[in-house]
């Protein structure tokens, strides 16, 4: 029943508005169970809707409880509804069951342990669940949408509700920071699905997806490219692909619930959603089919590097699903939507697991992030659910059978010829086969680097020796979500077994239907008949090869003092690391473009037990140094090996470079205006470009005087300058 | 030489006839709004003092007639022949949209006055009404002129209203300089655009809008009065971005904005620049839209300027009145997007833009209203901080008119300004640089306007601000408000009627063309 | 020189003397007439051309502009002695408690 739809974006809408309103007489529990009772009801419903194609698939279309066109002078027309077609619907089962999950496991998890052993809710408990349902609602709202008014409505809303989420804990100055980063980057995505949107509009006059994306007036040519880049800004900028990625691994400064939800199984998947729902706009333009895939392949590729050194749990998955997001990209790029879908809708199941599995483990140790300081949990009866959970949501995200990234990420890696086979089933487009098989060869580099990351973790946090810190055993509710994450990433693959069936297809057939061929319309399906058995291979040996790597370098030596034998390791790097970190301390206000993780270096130090004084080191300079420390002796290898860990560990510095391009020509700018302007004035002008904004502002408001003679002056300086202009006309004329 | 003149004027029956039939019913809105100003001011004078809290529901009733009398007004035809008294007023649906607009911001600005006024202490409201009446009188009447010289008198009727309306605060200096800045510099900038009417007038030998199109669009600029048309544009525009406020004319919006009484702000912000654009439309795309090549990059250049400007200006700001009006400034070069694109949707684009800007402002300026004190305190930003707490509505209608203004889905200002930006990329060529620079400046102004909200929400006030025991705006401010907020979301889902509504008012745009009588 | 020239020569002549009039001098009472004369040098332009045209039109917006700045004269006149008897000194410069 397609018209359920409506009820799906409907519920969570509700839950937030009950909350927002009517919060404080509520009992904080009872907030929290509205909130995932209004979620779990939208599942239901959006399982409903599911059920379309058994009465029959032609119902497919818009639907909603609101829905009209808008006709405007014959040239703009805008159709509102909601979208229930196999694309949204899936998206929608997503969102809502593992939004349901996360919203059950954020219960038990947002509580802290008192002193008097009983759970206590944490500060601003109802505002959180309120926040979740806000994003939930702006998500489906995003994923439904039937045209691009809509879409925009969830896209900049899901923007607004990760700020507020990322941003939750709004005394700690690094999440502050982070928030403001995300919304920043986020930002100029929102600018260029604007544009892109006022493009095709202007260009077809209609608004709605099938209208607009279908229409002959997109024509080929320039306009279809300009449109393709420009929503294309969008989706690299939610996605968090390469140039616009920085944000993503600082947005784990929110909660992990959130950074499972928002920042790994829905938000970020959102670009990938866009191009697979632009695909007759994106499929046929030259430019997109050559840019996108080598964005993606790129990002998977430099996440997994940036992924192999990190010391903080949550950076790492973070690096990873910006990797596996890259993946997506990749097979969307050059057309393999379902197989695009299919890595989304698995990862969307072990990446929600892993998150919520070190969630687990991070709630269970109070907090604690580092892997540094954790080890030998496996036999720790208190993390026996989330070694598990973890384990599997590892080996699924490795690629090894019969979990369910094994078959998606097979099935995007099959898109790509790696030995530049030519086949007209492989390559719908035309692509040069070299070219996807160069892509296809770094995906494969980068499924190999994923399973050492993802076991190098496993490794530092489970086994090994024992941590100094006790943990503690999590509520039921938490442990059972973890269950039944597990279950769906064992079984999630399943959908589309190689040569049995193949679910995923039929069910996007109504949908994908792409490519023209003169008469023949092809397909980019996932390869059920021919998965080749080299290829097949090489995905899982790559993925076997990198855990037996992990695995054997970190059980070789169980001692954490071992850790100097490895060269990715971080832990010898540890001074230097502090040392940056002390660096950046010396940073005065809250910049947009470097906020890593202010006072990491403080918190990991109390922690530690090691310096508890609060005074911050006041190092010199202004930005975060990668200089390594000299030593006394200059050993050339090691410093390579500090220097190669300190690029990878700060994400090749890109947050220096853009630190260099826009924020330090912006802090010069307001720094030169202010002293043009008011020399004696100190200020805090350490904001980048919003600071020359700032300054350009204060600098521009000199202008009002105050004096009325001032003003008719203005007056009569404009007049003169139209006198001009138009004297020059008529001696034009 | 009287004789010769009289030689050349002469007088057909169908003149007479004409002369004969006054079209008394499409004046209604003036009749109505007009007369007002005389029963409010006798109702002053009779009415004992305790009674004196009914003018402003007689005002309100009288202004709230008015703009609903629009719809029994008597547009006598469409199309070519929708003026009335002899081609003096353009009686269409133009006009009626602009009456429902105009008038009706001064009736709920009428209603929202009273609380604010017994806060302040003002004695004399039965001037302050018949005043505010007047003023929407001229507006209005500004929107409907088909002619020159009812434009100039319908500028300057309100003009003169809106100088003692600012300089109203009896024991306020920022009121009384506001006052004189405004009367010193808006005399200053009518003078401009008389000599250009007068340089107009010399070229074309008329000041009529229809027959001026006709004399442009047979002559163009050809010519020795060529010469006086081009110049004569130039002054005109200097007129006209003065009262809109464009950069570099803008410089007397802050201080006059914020030095008036709040009401009164209001009604410049929204009235005087709903009447002062509907001009624009009329004048510009109507009656020099045969010489559109002359004036659309002056338009061009100053939206660009304005745009820029007023929301660098705005950044900075801590005042909430004077950002509002750096940010009415900022709309200014948005709506002046919609003039320089100039093709269908662009018109009805910025008609709708108009309406919703209307709604929002005022929702704006009501919460301003609402939270001002009685020595104009209250209206730093940081005396916004943690206004969710004491005033949770008021907060929340604050925001969203934010939102809006800033041009967030699914509000009706970001409906307004994608139609306009959609138009002018529509339109292509240059224009697309507007609507790039109106996306990038909207960003810009998206941070001032979160300003507020982060304040209104995550801020907590560093001490008990001054108007912390401002109690709930009283029932009549409270229904402002609810007009204003429901208005702004309501437009913005359910446009398709406002939409269609702009669309039928935007066709009449230039097609004034008339040459009736000799 | 036709006499419409030389017409609009002494108008615009008038008009420019207004307008530095009202940005030269500091007291507002001068600016305002300098606002006058402007109005008058555009009254003189209208005439002009109206005798040019051969239109009455051009003396009607004359007596317009002299009805509408009269009117302006007495709320100009009313506004400055309101400032007037608060501030004891005739000087625009002075009234600048608003700016930025």
């Amino acid at each position: 029943m397609p018209e359920a739809i409506g009820l799906v974006v409907l519920l969570p809408l509700l839950g937030f508005l009950a909350i927002a309103l009517f919060g404080p007489r509520m009992s904080q529990r009872g907030a929290a169970y509205l909130a995932s009772g209004a979620v779990g009801l939208a599942f239901l419903a959006a399982v409903v809707t599911a059920l379309t194609p058994l009465i029959s698939s032609s119902n497919w279309g818009s639907y909603g409880l609101y829905k009209y066109d808008w006709t405007l002078s014959g040239s703009w027309k805008v159709t509102f509804g909601l979208a229930a077609d196999p694309l949204s619907v899936i998206m929608a089962l997503v969102v809502t069951g593992v939004g349901f999950l996360i919203h059950v496991y954020s219960i038990g998890y947002m509580t802290e342990l008192g002193e008097d052993g009983k759970r206590h809710y944490e500060k601003d408990y109802r505002r959180f669940f309120a926040y979740l349902n806000l994003f939930v609602f702006a998500m489906l709202l995003l994923i439904t949408a039937d045209n691009f008014i809509w879409l925009l409505v969830g896209w900049g809303n899901v923007g607004l509700s990760s700020f507020l989420l990322i941003g939750f804990y709004k005394n700690k100055p690094s999440a502050v920071a982070a928030a403001r980063k995300a919304f920043v980057m986020n930002t100029i995505g929102d600018v260029g699905l604007l544009l892109g949107m006022f493009v095709v509009i202007a260009n077809t006059g209609s608004a709605s997806f099938s209208q607009a994306l279908n229409s002959p007036n997109l024509g080929g040519g320039e306009w279809r490219e300009w449109a393709a880049m420009l929503l294309l800004i969008a989706a690299v900028a939610k996605s968090a692909q390469f140039p616009l990625q920085t944000w993503l691994p600082d947005a784990m400064e929110g909660p992990t619930p959130v950074s499972a939800l928002i920042h790994a199984a829905t938000m970020v998947t959102a670009g990938v959603y866009l191009i697979v729902r632009c695909h007759p706009l994106f499929g046929e333009s030259t430019v997109a089919t050559i840019v996108v895939p080598i964005i993606g392949a790129f990002t998977a590729f430099y996440a997994a590097t940036c992924a192999l050194v990190q010391t903080d749990l949550k950076r790492v998955l973070a690096y990873s699903t910006m990797s596996q997001l890259g993946y997506m990209f990749m097979a969307a790029g050059v057309g393999a939507y379902e197989a695009a879908m299919f890595h989304l809708v698995a990862h969307a199941f072990f990446k929600a697991l892993l998150f919520l599995s070190a969630g687990s483990i991070i709630h269970s140790l109070g907090g604690e992030q580092d892997m540094r300081n954790m080890g030998g949990l496996r036999k720790n009866p208190a993390t026996r659910t989330a070694w598990i959970g973890f384990t599997i949501g590892a080996l699924a995200l490795s690629g090894i059978p019969p979990f369910a990234g094994f078959f998606s990420k097979e099935a995007i890696l099959g898109s790509f010829p790696l030995f530049g086979q030519v086949t007209h089933h492989y390559n719908p487009i035309g692509l040069e086969p070299m070219y996807l098989s160069v892509i296809g060869w770094v995906g494969l580099l980068t499924a190999f680097m994923t399973a050492f990351y993802m076991f190098r973790a496993y490794m530092l946090v489970f086994e090994g020796p024992e941590t100094r810190l006790h943990p503690h055993s999590n509520p039921g509710s938490m442990n059972f979500v973890l269950v039944v994450l597990s279950f769906f990433s064992v079984v999630g693959g399943f959908l589309a077994m190689p040569g049995l069936w193949n679910l995923l297809h039929n069910w996007f057939q109504p949908l994908l239907k792409t490519f023209h061929r003169g008469d023949e319309e092809l397909w980019f399906p996932i390869q059920t008949e021919r998965l080749e058995v080299v290829e097949l291979a090489l995905g899982v040996g790559a993925g076997v090869a990198g855990i037996v790597l992990a695995v054997g370098l970190y059980s070789l030596t169980r001692q954490r003092s071992a850790d100097n034998l490895q060269p990715t390791l971080t832990s010898h790097t540890e001074e230097q690391v502090r040392a940056e970190e002390a660096s950046s301390h010396s940073r005065q206000g809250a910049p947009i473009f470097t906020p890593r993780a202010l006072d990491e270096a403080e918190i990991r130090r109390v922690i530690a037990g090691r310096d508890l004084s609060p005074t911050r080191p006041e190092a010199s300079g202004d930005q975060p140094r990668l200089r390594p420390v000299l030593k006394k002796r200059l050993n050339p290898v090691k410093l390579g090996r500090q220097g190669l860990t300190g690029f990878l560990l700060y994400g090749w510095g890109f947050d220096l470079l853009y630190n260099l391009l826009f924020a330090w020509p912006g802090n010069l700018t307001a720094k030169f205006i202010a002293r043009f302007v008011e020399p004696e004035t100190e200020k805090a002008v350490d904001y980048g470009l919003g600071g020359a904004a700032w300054e350009g502002s204060k600098a521009s408001r000199k202008t009002e005087t105050g004096l009325a003679r001032n003003y008719a002056l203005g007056i009569l300086f404009g007049t003169v300058a139209l006198l001009i202009y138009v004297a020059v006309q008529t001696v034009q004329r | 030489m009287i004789s010769s003149i009289l030689a050349q004027v002469t007088i057909t029956q169908a003149d007479l006839d004409k002369l004969g039939k006054v079209e008394w019913g499409a004046l209604w809105p003036a009749w109505l709004a007009g007369g007002g100003v005389l029963i409010v001011l006798l109702a002053d004078l009779v009415l004992p003092k305790t009674q004196r809290w009914l003018l402003s529901w007689v005002s309100f009733v009288l202004l709230a007639l008015a703009a609903a009398s629009s719809f029994w007004m008597d547009m006598p035809r469409t199309g070519s022949n929708a003026t009335v008294f002899q081609n003096m007023i353009a009686a269409d649906e133009m006009s009626r949209f602009l009456a429902i607009i105009v008038l009706g911001v001064a009736a709920l600005i009428v209603l929202a006055s009273p609380d604010y006024l017994s806060r302040i202490g003002i004695e004399a409201t039965g001037e302050y009404y018949a005043l505010v009446m007047a003023a929407a009188t001229g507006m209005w009447l500004l929107t409907v002129a088909a002619h020159f010289m009812v434009f100039f008198v319908a500028l300057e009727l309100f003009s003169l209203a809106l100088y003692i309306l600012c300089g109203f605060l009896p024991r306020s200096i920022r009121s009384h300089e506001s006052g004189f800045k405004y009367f010193l510099l808006s005399s200053f900038a009518s003078a401009f655009l008389l000599y250009g009417i007068a340089l107009i007038f010399g070229a074309t030998g008329s000041t009529e809008y229809g027959k001026i199109q006709a004399y442009l669009a047979d002559n163009n600029i050809a010519g020795n009065n060529g010469i006086l048309v081009l110049f004569g544009v130039a002054m005109i525009t200097v007129g006209f971005a003065f009262k809109i406020s464009a950069v570099p004319f803008h410089m007397w919006t802050p201080d006059v904005y914020e030095g008036a009484p709040t009401p009164i702000t209001a009604l410049m912000a929204i009235g005087t620049k709903a009447a002062i654009v509907a001009a624009f439309l009329r004048v510009y795309p109507g009656v020099f839209g045969p010489i559109s090549d002359q004036w659309k990059p002056i338009l061009f250049v100053l939206a660009i300027v304005t745009m820029i400007g007023g929301n660098l200006l705005a950044v900075s700001q801590f005042n909430i009145k004077r950002l509002l009006s750096y940010s009415a400034v900022a709309h200014a070069g948005y709506l002046m997007i919609g003039l320089v694109a100039d093709n269908t949707l662009s018109r009805s684009g910025l008609l709708f833009y108009l309406l919703g800007y209307t709604v929002m402002t005022l929702a704006a300026f009501a919460v301003v209203m609402a939270v001002e004190g009685p020595q104009g305190e209250g209206l730093q930003i940081s005396d916004y901080a943690g206004l969710h707490k004491r005033h949770p509505w008021l907060a929340g209608i604050m925001t969203i008119a934010l939102l809006s203004l800033a041009g967030i889905p699914p509000t009706v200002g970001f409906f307004g300004k994608a139609f306009i930006f959609g138009a002018a990329i529509q339109s292509g060529g240059w224009n697309i640089a507007l609507a790039l620079v109106g996306i990038v400046t909207s960003v810009i102004a998206a941070y001032y306007y979160f300003r507020i909200i982060i304040q209104m929400y995550t801020a907590q006030p560093a001490s008990e601000p001054a108007t912390a025991r401002i109690g709930r705006p009283a029932a009549s401010l409270g229904f402002v408000l609810a007009v204003a907020v429901i208005g702004t979301l309501g437009l913005g889902i359910l446009a398709n009627f406002a939409l269609d509504w702009a669309n039928q008012a935007a066709a009449v745009i230039g097609q004034i063309t008339t040459n009736r009588g000799s | 020189m036709s006499s419409i020239t030389i017409a609009m020569v002494v108008s615009a002549l008038v008009f420019t003397i207004g307008a530095c009039g009202v940005l030269l001098r500091r007291n507002p009472l001068v600016q305002f007439m300098s606002i006058e004369l402007m109005l008058n040098a555009v009254n003189l332009a209208f005439i002009s051309f109206g005798g040019a045209n051969g239109s009455a039109e051009g003396q009607v917006f004359v007596l317009m502009v002299l009805t509408v700045a009269a009117a302006e004269a007495v709320i100009g006149l009313g506004i400055i002695v309101a400032m007037f008897r608060r501030r004891r000194r005739m000087d625009v410069d002075d009234i600048k408690v608003m700016e930025g």
